[in-house]
């Protein structure tokens, strides 16, 4: 008895931390009057957009936002749940989500991209070429030896090693792994019937298959492992350089090979603009034109189309708008170009996130 | 009073179970025998398979983790079971006095650093060694395999030996000392040698200790998760095929899959989750109550009050 | 009186710690097949004297030691350790049978120093049970585990263990002091038979036991051999505690 007691206490206290862990991450969530009636709007979510909204805390100045990294879905599930009043998310809500919660809405908010990016010793400083078809090959393990004849017809001229190629994919659920694999779903037909896209996908069976833990994870892991490929966030672009990584030239629709930058990334965004529906919920991979750089997500803040009051209401209509403007706001320049981050077309603001943000109510 | 702690573990318990059901409905045995772990497409219309919903393709095993944890359990149990019975009798024997209580307390300091740190450790410090130095050196003397990445089976193994030998050298080295003065002193009054004390003394009178002490360190092997998400690889859908494989652990892939289980609208992945906690809760319980009955009241004292 | 030259002798023994002073100038011999008792109050350093003997003094690295033990003549930190404790065995105040059979625990200390046929082990382990005069007792049960014997017979298995690896001299430190008396009886009996065979060196503070078995009797009293022979000694208001014991002896 005194034993299982011990045990039992032990949980007991476990249960109390988890308890007041949870408070201390969602209990604020309801916006509180404070005394200079400033109201407080909290997020939680994505990682990738963490360090933008404390960028966001620091120089927003209408009203007071409370920000916290804890993963895309935590952020879907926290705004859905109410304990937050922003959801941040680097993945739209799916289907079954939407259906689930109609009172819902996915607000693009921010432009990221990924850098596919190597360590094969001796090929680090060329710019090597790659398509979805060759990388979802890779990923799924049929393309398994640096010297295989596909890479070699991407890259001509280069003269590869014959080493097992070592993919390295995300252990944690996450919007990289999520953008990564809608490239390779819009690029590849069998990674579309078979994998799909998401956040965490059924990853094919390859033996010589590395995961890292966040992009920090996977750039050790690539670090310490020569022979490797794996997807970053480019807004690790410093990590990526020191690591001294070769950077991929990715395939577009349009048949082209493209680096990242911002014109590349804004010129992808451009593309799919006339096809961003009204719900804001669209994959923009894989984009056509020729100046597109193919691995671009639109970032998402997950918010109830309903607050609980019209106090907290006006404060996120105001807080978002002040959120999408890339001339005085917090799409500016100073604030996103350090992480990479683009601001979204003027066309899509006035178009799809407006609209948006006009249905919240109080 | 005592009822408060049972009514509260029930309620856990019932709880994990009741959020396990549509998993066991949706996998059922294959839960134990698949070491596919399938999150399946979330982003596809969801599909219906015994009055429960779950993602398109999805399909949930533990296998693969099954195997993961007891392999890297097993291995830091093998490290970890020789170096606490030496550090124990180093301790118990060799170590003057005034250095006994200093020495103990480093070992007990060791138990005390969070396992993130080690996990650090582990991939700056400990996975380049086992590349470059180690593993090419096993490669030679006979071990097959591929080498792929310092990370996997041998770096967790190792790690969560380091973590656990603090626990187990405090269970073994307090019943050691536990010995009665008498028992050593009849060995030395017979011209026995500080080793035949050991053996016979120390080893000998304390193997229900040790046996003990080793699976309370097995519990904890089980149950730690930061440092073997570090360095494990957390490979999933693979089953390891030789000592350099990748691997991944029941407690890793909980901490790793849980935020892309939010996403998915009808809850499967999460309830796979679940159903993974639980029969990880099971596991370490099992231990854990077996380790503290071996190991009884009196010789855990030591180690539980510091 | 005149002292023969003994298989033990003290001289102008001083061991102390840090912090107190445990014995105190001691002159001591030790007479080959006898009976050589010293009596004291607990706490007067009589288990430490014996213990400079076999030098188990050097298991507590905190006791400082001046002064000589000779064992036939020779310091005894002139021998290996192993071989002086094996032939001056010491039998300890509570019975200390180890977690194993009878005949394990017999048979424990001629394994550690001779590697032994099974039929001579069988003949040691059975010379030191009658030696002990413990073998009726447990012929049948040579297999049964000792903690399972009663304390006096496991005090006499003690003895046996002692006797297995045939010492010349057998310290027994209070050996009698946890029995009940018809055990105790036993264990004198036992201490003047082995007197024949073996040089016994008892440590007690039963003055009725040491009167019963002794050859020859020494008084341990705050770390000093006292001479109880001279009455102005006894005056010192020091010793006035003792005058109990001196009572007794003089008898």
């Amino acid at each position: 008895m005194n034993k299982t007691a011990s045990i039992v206490i032990g949980l007991v206290v476990v249960l109390v931390i988890a308890g007041v862990g949870a408070y201390v991450v969602y209990g604020h969530g309801s916006s509180n009057q404070s005394p200079s009636s400033k109201v407080t709007l909290t997020e939680t979510g994505s990682t990738l957009l963490y360090p933008v909204f404390n960028i966001w805390a620091g120089n927003y100045s209408a009203n007071k936002i409370t920000t916290a990294g804890t993963g895309s879905g935590a952020g879907i599930s926290g705004a859905i749940a109410g304990t937050v009043v922003i959801g941040a998310s680097d993945a739209f809500m799916t289907n079954t989500q939407v259906q689930q919660n109609p009172g819902m809405l996915n607000i693009p908010i921010l432009i990221s991209s990924q850098y596919v990016a190597y360590n094969i010793p001796g090929l680090n400083s060329n710019t090597l070429h790659f398509n979805g078809t060759v990388l979802a090959g890779i990923y799924n393990g049929s393309i398994n030896n640096w010297n295989n004849a596909q890479i070699a017809a991407l890259n001509p001229g280069v003269t590869f090693p014959s080493h097992v190629i070592v993919p390295v994919h995300r252990s944690d659920g996450s919007g990289d792994t999520n953008m990564f694999t809608e490239f390779l779903s819009k690029s590849d037909s069998w990674w579309n019937n078979n994998v799909g896209f998401g956040t965490n996908v059924n990853w094919p069976s390859v033996p010589a298959a590395v995961t890292g833990q966040g992009n920090s994870g996977i750039i050790s892991q690539m670090t310490s492992t020569p022979y490797s490929i794996g997807y970053i966030a480019t807004t690790y672009e410093a990590q990526v350089h020191s690591a001294g990584f070769g950077i991929a030239a990715l395939q577009n629709q349009a048949g082209q090979f493209v680096t990242m930058s911002q014109s590349t990334v804004m010129a992808a965004a451009n593309h799919y603009l006339s096809q961003i529906p009204a719900d804001g919920r669209l994959a923009i991979q894989f984009a056509p034109g020729n100046n597109s750089y193919p691995i671009v997500d639109l970032e998402y803040l997950i918010v109830k189309q309903v607050q609980p009051n019209a106090n907290t209401a006006a404060a996120l209509v105001a807080f978002l708008e002040w959120a999408v403007n890339s001339t005085s706001g917090g799409s500016q320049s100073k604030f996103i170009s350090p992480l990479n981050l683009a601001p979204l077309p003027q066309a899509v603001v006035s178009q799809i996130v407006t609209p948006l943000i006009n249905k919240i109510s109080g | 009073m005592a009822l408060v702690p049972m009514a509260i573990m029930l309620i856990l318990f019932s709880f994990l179970i009741y959020k396990a059901i549509p998993s066991m409905r949706y996998t059922g045995f294959s839960f134990f025998t698949s070491y596919l772990w399938y999150p399946g497409n979330v982003y596809a219309n969801p599909i219906s398979f015994h009055g429960v919903m779950a993602p398109y393709r999805s399909s949930f095993g533990l296998l693969s983790f099954f195997v993961g944890t007891l392999i890297t359990t097993g291995f830091a149990i093998l490290i970890a079971f020789p170096v606490s019975i030496f550090l124990s009798l180093t301790i118990n024997l060799y170590t003057p006095d005034r250095l006994k209580r200093p020495f103990s307390v480093l070992v007990e300091l060791f138990a005390g650093i969070p396992s993130v740190v080690y996990g650090l450790w582990g991939v700056i410090v400990l996975e380049p060694v086992l590349l470059h130095n180690i593993m090419p050196w096993m490669k030679y003397v006979g071990f097959q395999g591929q080498i792929i990445s310092g990370a996997g089976i041998m770096a967790a193994g190792l790690i969560l030996s380091i973590m656990i030998i603090p626990i187990v050298t405090a269970v073994i080295s307090e019943s050691m000392h536990s010995q009665p003065r008498e028992l050593k002193e009849g060995v030395y009054a017979l011209g026995g040698t500080k080793w035949e004390v050991g053996k016979h003394v120390l080893l000998g009178n304390t193997r229900k200790q040790i046996v003990g002490g080793t699976l309370l360190g097995t519990g904890r092997a089980l149950g730690e998760t930061m440092a073997v998400l570090m360095v494990s690889g957390s490979i999933v859908n693979v089953l390891p095929t030789s000592i350099f494989s990748l691997t991944n652990t029941m407690s890793a892939q909980i901490a790793a899959a849980l935020d892309s289980a939010f996403i998915d609208g009808t809850g499967m992945n999460l309830s796979a989750l679940v159903e993974l906690g639980l029969v990880l809760v099971l596991i370490s319980l099992i231990v854990n109550l077996a380790g503290r009955a071996i190991v009884g009241r009196g010789a855990l004292r030591g180690f539980e009050n510091d | 009186m005149i002292r023969m030259p003994g298989i033990i002798e003290v001289r102008d023994l001083n061991v102390a710690t840090d912090r107190q002073q445990i014995l105190s100038n001691v002159h001591l011999t030790i007479k080959e097949n006898a009976v050589n008792t010293i009596v004291g109050p607990s706490g007067s350093g009589k288990s430490t004297l014996i213990r400079t003997f076999n030098r188990l003094t050097e298991l507590y690295p905190k006791l400082r030691q001046n002064g000589q033990v000779l064992f036939h003549g020779k310091d005894v930190r002139d021998y290996r350790v192993i071989s002086l404790r094996r032939r001056i065995g010491l039998v300890f105040q509570k019975p200390n049978p180890f977690p194993a059979s009878i005949y394990d625990n017999v048979a424990f200390g001629p394994k550690l120093h001779m590697k032994l046929t099974r039929t001579k082990l069988d003949e040691i382990v059975h010379d030191s049970l009658v030696s002990a005069g413990l073998y009726d007792e447990v012929k049948h049960l040579l297999d049964k585990s000792a903690l399972e014997l009663s304390g006096g017979q496991q005090q006499r298995l003690c003895i046996a263990r002692a006797l297995a690896v045939q010492p010349e001299v057998l310290m027994m430190d209070e050996p009698t002091s946890s029995l009940d008396p018809i055990a105790k009886g036993k264990i004198e009996d036992l201490m003047m038979e082995l007197r024949n065979q073996y040089t016994v060196v008892l440590v007690t503070h039963d003055m009725g036991q040491a009167n019963r078995v002794s050859d020859s009797i020494d008084l341990l009293y705050n770390g000093r051999i006292v001479d109880y022979d001279k009455a102005e000694v006894m005056k010192m208001p020091e010793f006035e505690q003792a005058k109990h014991f001196v009572m007794k002896l003089a008898k």
